[in-house]
């Protein structure tokens, strides 16, 4: 049977302060056999908390061997995460896999 | 080097630093229009003090640059020169160089050659303007010679800034939840200054399920090539909460040629100018100063040193005492040696309390940081603000002392920032132009009172609350006190992006503010009214080092609960515990259902007994918040000596510290924030 990956929704307001519930949410994936989408639509404002989050999570299932695909694209999200020089995700495209890197 | 002269130089730095402090309070109080001549002189004997001790040890650059600061004063205090707004701006800003001059010599570290020449050059054409200033120009070209790093005004284009890459490792210190510590902020201003480059580094990041989201575990390489100073630079990462090491690549070919002056050797190459900084987030050089009040050395009051002799005298005679009743008669005489052993117990108690006293330090140490602050952000705000301080001879433990620091400095910004109103404003509201701040400290019993205020806006209550209501901390028809109300801006969700200026904005860090007075276990008040001002009251214990608590069994642990967190000890009768669906297991106390956290279950103990109304329940407050402890027994109120987890071992939540009890034992001292906030998450879950 073929189920359809689980999907992260990132709030609108992605800040150090959701960052707690975010994390339960993403510790129940962290090790998720398939692949695991994230949706950034809605981002409007985010954070480096919560950018740092993500990272980790990307990071780990790379080690993993695990795919995580981004969905949506949101300038917010861009900015910000270029603003500290750090790539989570590629919000390139819905079907996009990861691109979980840092510049270091 | 000799232990001998590694202690004078630990001496001299120790005098010079508590010296610049004092410089640095003479100069923010000297009156343009009608400066006082005995303060222009007490300004000139630091300078001059400082030269003659620097150039006794040989710190040459210290010496040099003092050298010129003391020319500039000299002129001032005989009265050639007018003293000027700029002229005390200019002197406070050597009193920053020569603060960091002597940090950077006393850590046998490289001195910022270029914000040295930068200062250097400005007092040197301050001097310039004077006038005969040909005569004394030259004269202070001569007595700097034997330095060759200070540099002439003979060529002042050479000491104008040229184009310079900046290396700076930045490594955020603070959670991130407070206020200005999310690092984007300061790439971003850095950015403005130049061409930016930014790498980050993501080699501390832990394992996922490790990752603290409150912590900043990345750390950013940033090259900045700008034409602006080491200063400009400083003045932005000194508002990030991280440590920063700055450090200059400038190309060789545009390093600035320091002038030759006559019948000196040509000066050696510079080296590259480097700084260590470990900002604050203090304006000026507060930063600096902050480092210097950390310190591992204690300065001692001499009577309270001959106060802990008399004692350990008195002990030794008391032991001598009981050793004579021992070996003495056959049997012992009990009695006597009960006597003994009181006698013992007494002086025992008198030795603590010496020790404790020689710990404790006058607040004036943490207060001594607010007069530059207040200038600086009162000038950058364009806000006339006048402080007053009172009970700076209030002591303090020195631990504690040390950590008040930062919250006291995001009270007074915060007052600065959002509380007192500008000029117009406050004078269209009929007050005086000039806003008042006010830091006043004292003693209540056993504990000390801070209090930081001012008579500006003060709260808007109604806007708070209907904030509240719309981020759903206050249900649409729950009725709250005045006083409940502006509790809320200590609730984690308020921020400066969602609260407005008028509102005065105070929700800005509060949450981190009260929960690191409460790791002292201290507590927060607010006190507030519309138009006339806010304060905040701090009250903290004495020291860290002795904490009175009550001793409960769990189990077959023995557990210390301090007793300021204590509001009642209940035993229970059967029935009295609730079951509520998202809260768990609750008890009704005073009216309202509190959340009952079972200390066997949270340490993972086999206890004596399951059913709460064989064993005891303490109630406990934090952050206004109630908790129910229960525990197995009650065993006895007792004072316990605090011994650090993370030095001995490491951190454990819930668990605040250990200590060491009479049979030997090691009893653990509860964190009951900690505990606090473990129940609400364990509620939320």
């Amino acid at each position: 049977m073929i189920t359809d990956p689980p999907v992260v929704l990132l709030p609108i307001r992605s800040s150090v302060r959701e960052c707690a519930a975010l994390k339960r949410q993403l510790l129940a994936l962290v090790a998720y056999p398939g692949a695991v989408r994230i949706d950034v639509t809605d981002v409007e404002l985010i954070d480096t908390a919560a950018l740092q989050l993500l990272f980790a999570f990307c990071r780990e299932r790379i080690a993993k061997d695990l795919s995580t695909i981004w969905q949506g694209d949101s300038p917010a999200f861009r900015a910000a995460a270029t603003a500290v020089s750090l790539q989570v995700g590629d919000s390139a495209g819905p079907s996009s896999h990861s691109a979980c890197q840092h510049d270091a | 080097m000799t232990l001998e002269m590694d202690q004078f130089h630990s001496g001299f730095f120790e005098e010079a630093f508590e010296s610049l402090d004092a410089m640095e309070t003479a100069l923010l109080q000297l009156d343009p229009g009608a400066p006082n001549a005995e303060a222009i002189n007490s300004i000139f004997r630091v300078a001059h003090s400082i030269k003659g001790g620097s150039g006794m040890f040989s710190f040459t650059e210290v010496a040099s640059f003092t050298h010129t600061l003391e020319t500039l004063l000299d002129e001032l205090r005989a009265g050639r020169m007018p003293v000027t707004r700029p002229t005390i701006d200019l002197l406070l800003k050597s009193t920053d160089v020569l603060r960091g001059m002597l940090q950077a010599t006393q850590r046998k570290s490289p001195v910022d050659q270029q914000t040295v020449a930068d200062i250097q050059f400005d007092l040197e054409q301050m001097l310039a303007k004077r006038p005969s200033a040909a005569d004394t120009a030259a004269a202070v070209q001569v007595a700097s010679a034997p330095t060759n790093t200070s540099l002439s005004s003979a060529k002042p284009e050479s000491l104008r800034p040229k184009q310079m890459t900046w290396t700076i490792e930045f490594r955020p210190t603070a959670r991130l939840p407070e206020p200005g510590a999310d690092p984007s902020r300061v790439f971003c201003e850095l950015a403005e200054l130049g061409t930016m480059a930014l790498v980050a580094h993501a080699d501390k990041l832990p394992a996922f399920a490790d990752l603290d989201p409150e912590v900043c575990y990345l750390t950013w390489t940033i090259t900045l090539t700008t034409e602006l100073t080491s200063e400009a630079i400083q003045n932005i990462l000194n508002w990030a909460e991280a440590d920063c090491q700055l450090r200059a690549e400038e190309p060789a070919s545009s390093r600035p040629d320091p002038a030759p002056i006559a019948s000196n050797p040509p000066p050696p190459p510079s080296p590259p100018p480097a700084t260590n900084l470990t900002p604050t987030g203090d304006a000026g050089g507060n930063s600096a100063k902050a480092a210097t009040a950390d310190s591992n050395s204690i300065r001692v009051a001499t009577e309270k040193l001959d106060e802990l002799m008399n004692t350990v005298g008195e002990i030794v005679i008391a032991q001598s005492m009981l050793m004579q009743l021992v070996d003495g008669a056959e049997p012992p005489p009990v009695d006597r040696i009960r006597a003994g052993l009181i006698h013992l117990e007494r002086n025992v108690r008198e030795l603590q309390e010496s020790v404790m006293r020689v710990r404790m330090l006058p607040i004036r140490s943490a207060f001594s940081r607010f007069p530059r602050l207040v200038h600086d952000l009162s000038a950058r705000l364009n806000k006339q603000i006048e402080l007053k301080m009172t009970g700076e001879q209030t002591e303090l433990d020195k631990k504690v002392l040390e950590k008040i620091g930062d919250p006291l400095v995001h009270l007074v910004r915060n007052s600065i920032d959002h509380g007192i109103e500008l000029p117009e404003t406050r004078i269209a509201a009929g007050k005086s132009a000039v806003g008042t701040l006010f830091l006043n400290a004292y003693q209540l019993g056993g504990s000390i009172v801070i209090e930081v205020g001012d008579d500006g806006a003060g709260l808007n209550l109604e806007r708070i609350l209907s904030k509240a209501r719309a981020k759903g901390l206050v249900g649409p028809n729950d009725f709250l006190s005045d006083e409940a109300v502006a509790n809320l801006i200590f609730q984690p969700g308020f921020s400066t992006t969602e609260v407005t200026t008028e509102l005065s904005g105070r929700g800005v860090g509060m949450d981190v503010v009260r929960r690191n007075i409460e790791e002292l276990g201290g507590t927060v008040e607010l006190r507030t009214e519309v138009g006339k001002g806010s304060s905040v009251v701090i009250t903290l214990p004495l020291t860290l080092a002795i904490v009175d608590g009550l001793s409960v069994a769990v189990g077959g642990e023995v557990y210390i609960v301090p007793l300021v967190a204590i509001i009642a000890s209940l035993q229970f009768k059967r029935g009295v515990a609730r079951q509520l669906a998202g809260v768990g297991e609750v008890l009704l106390f005073r009216g309202d259902y509190i959340p009952i956290i079972r200390l066997h279950d949270a340490f993972n103990l086999e206890p004596r007994c399951h059913d709460l109304d064989l064993g005891s329940v303490m109630v406990v407050e934090c952050d206004g918040r109630k908790v129910g402890l229960f525990v197995d027994e009650l065993l006895g109120q007792q004072q316990v000596v605090v011994k650090s987890m993370e030095t001995n071992y490491r951190r454990i939540e819930g668990v605040s510290g250990a200590t060491i009890l009479g049979d030997g034992s090691v009893a653990l001292i509860l964190d009951i924030p900690g505990l606090v906030r473990y129940a609400a998450e364990r509620n939320a879950a």
